[in-house]
């Protein structure tokens, strides 16, 4: 399946690409939002949002603050286990360009581009034999490399790494029959259509559906319905459009 | 479809994709998304835009927002599209919104109601659409809406649908469990849907509410077995096979599942044995699908009731893993090898060599698996080498989030495993001095206590020796300007108590370092006030001996510094020091005893002394006592409430003890590891003439037969089995006794050179190995041969490196003594270390922890020699009275090693403060948990 792709672009190393980007990844910021990932439930009013929202550590109020903080830190094990398995799907190119993004945990936008930035960092940096796992702040990132594309995906300390990588490439050989013979250009133009396959795959973070075909069937039958909607366009609507413009 | 051929987007987004392609910095890309921002912010809110330009609009916002950049002015938008009545627009709509939003987001609201319609949808494609963006936006408060709808999803004649429906009840589940625990019936019934999609999608849900509780899905044991057997039997559609492996995904899961249910159930575990061993057998070790659902049956059968025969081919699975080429491989034995060495650590023996060439792998995923574990199998036996090796690493990551990790599992590794104290003192310098601020303050009290503890014996020479070496290695360090507050606080707590004990130093010398040290760090309190404490103590032993101290000029300056700082707690310390100095040197020895640290302090907390004061005042006609408690008529608070305003004044005046750390090294070694204490300090003085041996394996290496300390016989033991140990270790120490003189070298030799090779690529690459793997596995009980020529090249290799050590042993004659008495390191035979043995004494705890406020052993002379506190001391009394029989039973050991076990004893703790706060002579630190650190 690593066919061979032209390179869209010169190639330029990674480290020119983002070494203008700004600041370093806030630590402290990071801890937090890694607890916070695992305290997605928004039920008990326990939650270390709820702690840290409405119960602002004001100076004086350290050991009340400290011993409600421990409350959803004792839940942590399980919530843990509640997250789903894949915390979010990137593909980058060798040149750290973004390619795809799916995220299944709730990240912020500043919180995206610092993971974009730092993974694509260490990742493009990895020699070629080394393994396609990397353990990064308390997650494991496996990523896959076809071509010039880099496919990542971040999941748990205890997941299957092997199987995660299988993911991905099932993944691309379901890009693969879709596209004919994909490349990075088809990520590049056709970047929504790779979403709605990889949402038939994948869904909140756990696979979903494990058959190529059945996955082609569906594609196939959102294109015909894609393909009829063009016809017409074609017709009056299309003019009229036109028209309109 | 070709590259641009069937491409529908206008020219204007075309050239957009391309501009981008061609940027060469990201500040180039961003520069361009700015723009296009801009371009669409203007266009999106043309009120009558056509619906194919709007999707267009909505795909550039999407591409915006997948190269990082904000695209929100546009989501109300997306939102909007997703109402649309044709599918082609609702899809974009529905892509983009869950792109967009996260659960939490305002808008969210906006699309229940699409959704809800759209649930309904005839067409089954729409209804797929709308479960998507289920999965993705409806949260807890939302759930209710929609939660009805997906149910009766379950039921769609379109599969897709109905594994759709169970994928978002699977998402409410994670968000609410409250709201769909009504309905966890509905996996078990979809287990068992007709379609494979359907049925492995269950088992998604399943494997989570299994996770949270196991017990009420014990009876689908049986049930996942059969379907996993009839999987594994390709009785699933031709559809399903991946690389020719039948339904490898649901395989996976179906083990993940199994694996939790086995846990500790012998029953369940029972039925699960042949269908593993199946699968074991027949996955295709060739791909990479295969070995994921070998790894997985590893998993499950490390996890679920040990079988014989399954953890058998478990360890012949990890076998062909380690030996694999492919660093995946590798790293999923390593991981493997983990779990499994849980229930049966023989079989890591095997892999040794294959393990040693992980850790030195150039490939850091692999390298850090592999320290996770050695972290896991460390024992008494091979800690040293471990924790070197993981401080070397530590030294050479610079990612702060594992730097810390291997920082913390090194302190927690020789807390629970140091086979000498003094090698633990040096093993906590290297990891102070490479990630100290990285680790939790305790250890660095931990370390405090121990050096002035000694070992908890009356072995004074060996004790001194150990400060001073503990001194020594202090001093060498002490100018390095990158030293973390935590250890420099040590450094100058040591350095005060014990720079000039031995009078190799001289005060001057000590004091000068002291006030460098201020000097340097002058932007630290804390380390400030531990250093100008510490002079304290210098300038008063010295005055307290009878010799002539004069302040030295940076030492003068450096007090009229602190009488002016800031800080009230350094201006204290400054105003007490030079009040002590003016004082006799009688007074002086009282106030500051030497090494004192560890002596009790009796209390007279009823404060007898003053009873004749009293009785005078009161028949001059004063007014008799009234206790707080009846003046302010609360007398139902407790003695904690009515001490709190002074336990954490206004931060103006801190009086707190010096923080004394947790006993946990010598509660956590196992009872025979108080033998060794007393015969490793001998070793102190060679080790600091010799730093190289400093790390530590030289300590324990030639240390006699005890089992926790001789290396070879610990090595010989690692892996094995109880029964096969004892014989093997007897053999060991027979063959110990007749060769002990070159055996002892050898082995520390052996240590040195490796020490060395680490460092420095070495030639013989497989010899090098083999002595690493036997330090850290024991070497292979059917090879002694090759171990002992092993440790033999090593001798001859490394004789030159010992010359210094042999110097040191100096009389050969010794050798027999060390034959006799068994523990003796050979390094240390000029030493006289046979009679230790016999001491029994058990420390109080109690007693140093007290003695390490570093009072004076009379509270009361500390008391009158500063008035002004007395008053606070008056304040204390009443709750004092209370705790008399407290303080009074005090001294008894066995009382309070059993309080100690306990926890915290808030009493002792604040009486312990009113006594510190009286004095005013103690370090301060920011920690609130003061007291609670203090008794552990």
């Amino acid at each position: 399946m690593d066919e061979e792709v032209p390179p869209l672009v010169p190639q330029v190393t990674i480290a020119n690409y983002w070494s203008d980007s700004d600041d370093e990844i806030d630590e402290e910021e990071w801890a937090a939002y890694q607890r916070s990932l695992m305290f997605t439930d928004n039920n008990s009013s326990f939650t270390l949002k709820y702690i840290i929202e409405k119960e602002k550590y004001s100076g004086t109020n350290f050991l009340e603050w400290h011993r409600n903080l421990g409350l959803p830190f004792k839940m942590a094990k399980r919530h843990y286990v509640l997250d789903g398995p894949i915390h979010f799907v990137l593909s980058i190119n060798q040149q750290g360009k973004v390619r795809l993004t799916r995220w299944y945990s709730p990240y912020s936008h500043n919180q995206r581009s610092k993971v974009i930035r730092e993974l694509s960092g260490m990742i493009l940096a990895r020699g070629p034999k080394l393994c396609n796992i990397h353990e990064w702040r308390g997650f494991k990132v496996v990523y896959r490399r076809y071509a010039s594309l880099y496919f990542i995906t971040c999941i748990n300390q205890d997941d299957n790494e092997l199987e995660i990588l299988e993911i991905i490439q099932y993944f691309v050989e379901t890009l693969n029959r879709y596209f004919g013979s994909v490349c990075e250009l088809e990520l590049i133009f056709h970047f929504h259509k790779t979403y709605y396959i990889l949402d038939e795959i994948i869904i909140a973070g756990e696979l979903q559906e494990s058959s190529k075909t059945t996955v082609h069937r569906l594609i196939d039958a959102q294109d015909s319905i894609v393909e009829a909607a063009k016809e017409k366009e074609n017709t009056v609507s299309y003019i009229i459009a036109q028209v309109a413009n | 479809m070709g590259s641009q051929g069937g491409f529908n987007q206008s020219k204007e987004f075309l050239d957009l994709v391309k501009s981008i392609g061609e940027t060469r910095s990201k500040s180039e890309e961003d520069r361009i998304i700015l723009n296009e921002i801009e371009t669409l912010k203007r266009r999106i809110n043309d009120p009558d835009i056509p619906k194919r330009k709007m999707k267009e609009y909505i795909i550039r916002l999407v591409y915006i927002e997948m190269l990082g950049h904000d695209a929100s002015f546009g989501y109300i938008h997306a939102v909007k599209m997703t109402h649309d009545d044709s599918l082609l627009v609702k899809r974009t709509g529905y892509l983009a919104v869950t792109l967009f939003l996260n659960e939490d987001h305002d808008l969210i609201i906006l699309i229940v109601n699409t959704i809800q319609k759209d649930l309904k949808s005839d067409n089954f494609l729409v209804v797929c659409a709308a479960l998507n963006a289920c999965c993705k936006l409806i949260n807890e408060e939302t759930v209710p809406a929609v939660i009805q709808q997906v149910v009766e999803l379950l039921g769609h004649q379109k599969e897709a649908v109905r594994k759709k429906a169970v994928m978002a009840l699977h998402s409410f589940h994670q968000r609410s469990p409250a709201s769909v625990n009504h309905l966890v019936l509905n996996f078990r019934k979809k287990l068992s849907d007709n379609d494979p999609g359907v049925m492995g999608a269950t088992l998604c849900p399943l494997y989570d509410l299994i996770a949270v509780d196991v017990t009420p899905y014990k009876d689908l044991v049986a049930s996942f077995v059969n379907i996993l057997k009839q999987v594994a039997e390709r009785r699933l559609p031709k559809t399903y096979d991946y690389h020719s492996t039948p339904a490898p995904f649901i395989q996976i899961k179906l083990l993940k599942i199994l694996a939790l249910l086995g846990s500790g159930d012998k029953k369940s575990s029972e039925q699960m044995y042949t269908v593993i061993g199946d699968i074991l057998r027949k996955s295709d070790t060739a791909s990479n699908i295969g070995n994921a659902i070998i790894f997985e049956c590893i998993c499950c059968i490390s996890s679920i009731q040990p079988s014989p025969k399954l953890l058998e081919s478990a360890a012949d699975a990890i076998a062909k893993f380690l030996k694999s080429d492919s660093h995946n491989l590798k790293y999923m034995g390593i991981d493997a090898l983990g779990r499994l060495i849980r229930i049966s650590p023989e079989i890591a023996e095997q892999h040794q060599l294959a393990v040693i060439d992980c850790l030195e792998d150039p490939d850091d995923t692999l390298k850090r698996k592999t320290f996770e574990l050695l972290y896991k199998m460390t024992k008494s036996s091979n800690v040293e080498v471990i924790v070197d090796r993981m401080i070397d690493y530590m030294i050479s990551i610079n990612d702060s989030h594992y730097k810390t990790e291997t920082a913390s599992r090194c302190v927690e590794l020789a807390e629970q495993f140091a086979p000498s104290n003094h090698w633990f003192i040096q093993t906590m310098n290297k990891v102070f001095q490479h990630a100290g601020d990285l680790v939790n303050p305790k250890v660095a009290h931990n370390l405090m206590r121990l050096i002035a503890e000694g070992f908890g014996e009356d072995d004074d020479a060996a004790d001194s020796q150990l400060r001073s070496s503990a001194v020594e290695s202090y001093l060498k360090i002490v100018d390095d300007p990158k030293l973390p507050s935590v250890f420099l606080q040590v450094i100058c707590w040591v350095l005060g108590e014990y720079g000039t004990a031995d009078g190799k130093y001289s005060a001057s010398y000590i004091s000068g370092k002291l006030c460098d040290v201020a000097e340097a760090h002058s932007g630290d309190d804390a380390v400030k006030a531990y250093a100008v404490t510490a002079l304290m103590k210098v300038y008063c032993f010295e005055k307290a001996a009878g010799r002539k101290t004069s302040l030295l000029p940076e030492c003068q300056s450096l007090l009229e510094e602190l009488s002016a700082s800031h800080s009230t707690d350094l201006q204290q310390r400054a105003y007490e020091f030079q009040a002590i100095l003016n004082l006799d040197a009688n007074a002086i020895e009282n106030i500051m005893p030497l090494d004192a640290s560890c002596e009790d302090i009796e209390i007279d907390k009823t404060l007898s002394f003053l009873d004749n004061y009293v009785q005078t005042a009161l028949e001059q006609g004063a007014e008799p006592y009234i206790s707080e408690n009846e003046r302010s008529g609360t007398l139902n608070i407790s003695n904690i409430t009515n001490r709190s305003p002074y336990e954490h004044p206004t931060h103006s005046l801190r009086f707190e003890a010096y923080e004394v750390p947790k006993p946990v090294v010598p509660t956590k070694l196992p009872p025979a590891d108080t033998y060794p204490t007393e015969l490793v300090p001998v070793s102190v003085p060679e080790s600091s003439y010799q730093p190289t041996l400093s790390s530590g394996p030289d300590v324990g290496s030639g240390s006699g037969s005890n089992e926790l300390r001789l290396r070879l016989d610990g090595v010989q033991k690692k892996w094995g089995k109880p029964a096969y140990s004892s014989s093997s270790s007897s053999s060991v120490s027979n063959f110990d006794s007749r060769t002990t003189a070159v055996n002892g070298a050898t082995q520390s030799d052996h240590v040195t050179a490796k020490s060395r090779e680490l460092r420095q690529p070495a030639v013989d690459v497989s010899e090098e190995k083999q002595k690493l793997a036997a330090s850290l596995f024991g070497g292979k009980t059917g090879k002694p041969e090759r171990k002992q020529s092993g440790s033999a090249v090593a001798h001859s290799k490394a004789s030159r490196t010992t010359n210094h050590g042999e110097d040191k042993v100096q009389q050969p004659t010794t050798v027999t003594t060390a034959v006799q008495s068994p523990p003796p390191d050979l390094l240390d035979l000029g030493e006289p270390t046979g009679a230790v043995n016999s001491y029994s004494s058990v420390a109080d705890p109690f007693k140093q922890l007290e003695g390490l406020l570093d009072l004076s052993q009379d509270g009361n002379a500390g008391t009158t020699s500063s008035s002004g506190p007395d008053l606070m001391a008056l304040y204390s009394e009443p709750s004092g009275q209370n705790q008399k029989d407290n303080m009074n039973s005090a001294p008894n050991p066995s009382n309070h090693a059993a309080s100690l076990s306990k926890g915290p004893n808030l009493k002792d703790a604040l009486d312990k403060d009113a006594l510190v706060r009286q004095m005013g002579v103690n370090p301060t630190s920011q920690n609130p948990n003061l007291f609670s650190d203090l008794l552990g």
